[in-house]
């Protein structure tokens, strides 16, 4: 009896977050082709739809070049991070170099930094990817002193007794005990490192979708600038389910 | 390695930093670089330029910071609270959550042109997602012991609601308050940097087309303060609201 009542309730929860969606796209289709709001400012879904089939090519393009672009900022600055964390926790003299220059650092906001990227790297792939890569090492040289801080001393103790040299403790019990603690902040890294990439794109990145996004916004062409956000929106959902499996596979060890 | 050892190679490296910056401004190792002494005289001479811009910065990042984190945890409470609202609301949080806050810029500015409204609801949007996602895991995760504590001692449900899940999940709202809050300022200003009149974003951009370097430190620096005191009064505020609680901080 009440096993039938639970599902009848989680049916019924479905069917209205289903209808509730269907309901949201059918008004935006209606209140465009009855005329209420100007397509200027609101295209209606099926001219999007129509843009992104015409357009497939130049969309793809621009994600392809945009999702480049922060693979290599996110890279570099992830590794360079996890190994300037793990150098300051092997030796305290790096660590007591290292750490009051994050801290000092770490406020700033990438997003501003933004502005001197192109002064500095010029607006070739460097001059995109900088600053990306240098938000991303911030925040992955936190995570992981934390993480490896975390990481439980029996582990250690047990690879010492057992006669394992320093080098043979970091690869083979603090890297995988720490890859489950930054997670999180490869998430977060990413995340980052897209913005980062657009705003940058804004200003100067032929090609990419923050291009699309500006050129959309510039000549008024808003079922442009709606496809870009929904290429962005499909881009970053494909991305966090890649992320989440690839990570989910190097720490399956764990339980 | 002793405490003063610590001490000593911490002060070094900082000072080291300020000494190569130093360096490589007044010997130019790299094309546009200022040194620390022309920032300094940009806070001189500029203080009333650069406050104005700090002063339109900070209405706008708080003004949309309050808005997006009102709804932000009105919005799952309430749905924590309804069952059915939460199946109504769920799906389109879902959906619209992982837009890169970046790409709305454009949008706002072609629906609300360049004045404070695109720039506001932008950071509002920002503060909005963060708050939900923050809350409705918070609320997800309050341990159901509580909740049999409760039910076993006769509580009703409003009573289990207000007295505590809500409680419960104050902890990790105030995280999400922390994380809103110093995103907001930064958001503010990459918004401010592709259209406005007026505002650290504005000015900053300004300057990166007449190639005014220490007049762009000067208001990352502002920018960087603001951060850091709004993370600092939101903490503050943490230890006091959450003195209760078990975690350490």
């Amino acid at each position: 009896m009440r096993r039938e009542a639970a599902t009848a309730d989680v049916l019924t929860r479905r069917l209205i977050s289903l209808s509730v969606v269907a309901a949201v796209l059918v008004a935006w289709y209606l209140v465009t082709v009855a005329g209420v709001v100007r397509p200027l400012y609101l295209p209606g879904p099926h001219t999007i739809a129509q843009l992104l089939a015409d357009e497939r090519q130049t969309m793809v393009t621009g994600v392809g070049w945009t999702v480049l672009r922060m693979l290599v900022g996110f890279t570099v600055g992830t590794l360079a991070g996890i190994g300037v964390a793990c150098a300051a926790s092997w030796s305290r003299m790096v660590a007591a170099i290292v750490e009051p220059l994050i801290q000092v650092l770490k406020p700033v906001p990438p997003l501003a930094l933004t502005a001197f990227a192109i002064l500095w790297f010029g607006t070739g792939l460097t001059g995109i990817v900088a600053i990306s890569a240098w938000a991303c090492f911030i925040i992955l040289v936190i995570e992981t002193r934390e993480a490896i801080r975390n990481v439980s001393p029996i582990y250690l103790w047990a690879g010492a007794a057992l006669g394992a040299s320093q080098g043979v403790v970091y690869r083979r019990i603090i890297l995988p005990a720490v890859l489950p603690g930054i997670i999180g902040a490869l998430r977060v890294a990413v995340v980052m490192a897209f913005n980062l990439t657009l705003l940058v794109e804004f200003r100067a990145g032929a090609g990419g979708v923050g291009y699309l996004l500006i050129r959309g916004y510039t000549f008024l062409r808003t079922n442009v600038l709606f496809a870009a956000i929904i290429c962005t929106i499909a881009t970053t959902l494909l991305i966090d389910f890649l992320l989440a499996r690839a990570l989910h596979r190097l720490v399956q060890w764990r339980t | 390695m002793s405490r003063t050892q610590h001490l000593v190679y911490g002060a070094g490296s900082l000072a080291g930093l300020l000494v190569l910056w130093w360096l490589a401004a007044s010997y130019r190792w790299v094309p546009y670089l200022t040194g620390p002494g022309e920032v300094l005289g940009v806070f001189r001479s500029e203080i009333s330029e650069l406050t104005d811009h700090t002063l339109a910065t900070v209405v706008r990042a708080l003004a949309g910071f309050g808005l997006g984190a009102f709804f932000g945890i009105a919005i799952p409470l309430a749905m924590g609270w309804k069952p059915y609202l939460r199946a109504a609301l769920g799906p389109l949080v879902h959906l619209a959550r992982p837009v890169p806050l970046v790409t709305l810029i454009p949008l706002f500015l072609l629906w609300f042109g360049i004045g404070e409204l695109g720039e506001i609801l932008l950071v509002a949007v920002g503060s909005f997602f963060i708050l939900v996602v923050v809350t409705l895991e918070a609320i997800e995760n309050v341990p159901s012991i509580y909740l049999w504590a409760g039910a076993a001692l006769g509580a009703s449900r409003g009573h289990v609601y207000w007295r505590i899940i809500f409680p419960a999940v104050v902890p990790s709202i105030i995280g999400g308050l922390r994380v809103a809050i110093t995103f907001a300022f930064p958001l503010t200003v990459a918004a401010e940097m592709m259209g406005a009149q007026r505002g650290q974003g504005y000015y900053l951009w300004q300057m990166v087309m007449h190639l005014q370097l220490a007049r762009m430190v000067a208001i990352v620096l502002l920018l960087t303060g603001l951060v850091v005191a709004s993370d600092a009064l939101v903490r503050a505020m943490d230890r006091y609201v959450t003195a209760w609680s078990e975690r350490r901080r």
